[in-house]
């Protein structure tokens, strides 16, 4: 059975740690190219694979990965601008 | 890129395989015709020469041997994934290919009463096809193997 695709954060956290992909895969224990997919949403994690990577990153798993595309971190920082709040 | 190594990868599986395939060729008919003995055994072991020198790009530079030749404790679980299923089909294509030479076999010898002999070549090529297939499989399917990265 093919699963649904899981939708990650995992290239952009990635890269605001300044980390390789050889790196990240030596910390969460699997091959380089294991993350490479990953980070492609070609393979969906196992629990146990996800719940490493949130702990590494200290995120909940749902700031991580989610089962629709996850919005850009910036639209969650700040608020959202309509034209009632603008001056 | 994946791309274009997979379809170096599928050109030399196809090779490999062809040269394996006119290898037992030759040397059954090395078996079954005595007069072209020494011109067929030397395209046999040309077409062996080929094999050998498919093989190692294929299966030792892509990493693709090691991968399906060491235990689960070692590979991750998108690898165990991988490696499991490409060793379930291996195991289906295997089973095909020796039943379908036993049945030849039979019936060489039952209906037409002719001798389809089971040759030393023959059988080396099938405990080298049972070893590479889980990995010819890999090759053929996986956008990256562990010697590539794209």
């Amino acid at each position: 059975m093919k699963g649904r695709r899981i939708y990650n954060r995992i290239p952009l956290l990635r890269q605001e740690r300044g980390l390789s992909r050889k790196k990240l895969a030596e910390i969460i224990g699997v091959n380089f190219q294991t993350v490479g997919y990953l980070e492609r949403e070609q393979y969906n994690p196992s629990l146990d694979l996800a719940l490493r990577i949130c702990e590494y990153f200290e995120l909940p798993v749902e700031q991580v990965f989610g089962i629709e595309p996850l919005p850009p971190l910036s639209a969650m920082l700040s608020p959202k601008r309509t034209d009632d709040n603008r001056p | 890129m994946g791309h274009l190594y997979r379809n170096r990868r599928r050109g030399l599986i196809f090779l490999n395989l062809l040269f394996l395939l006119l290898m037992n060729v030759c040397f059954h008919l090395v078996h079954a015709r005595f007069e072209l003995t020494r011109m067929v055994d030397a395209l046999g072991l040309l077409c062996l020469l080929f094999v050998v020198l498919t093989f190692f790009p294929l299966h030792m530079r892509t990493g693709l041997w090691k991968l399906t030749h060491t235990g689960s404790d070692a590979l991750d679980e998108r690898q165990i994934q991988i490696t499991h299923n490409a060793l379930r089909l291996a195991y289906g294509w295997f089973t095909v290919i020796v039943l379908l030479i036993l049945l030849v076999h039979a019936v060489y010898r039952e209906v037409f009463a002719l001798s389809f002999l089971i040759t030393v070549p023959m059988v080396s090529s099938l405990i080298y096809l049972a070893h590479i297939l889980p990995g010819t499989i890999l090759a053929w399917t996986e956008l990256e193997v562990p010697g590539e990265s794209s």
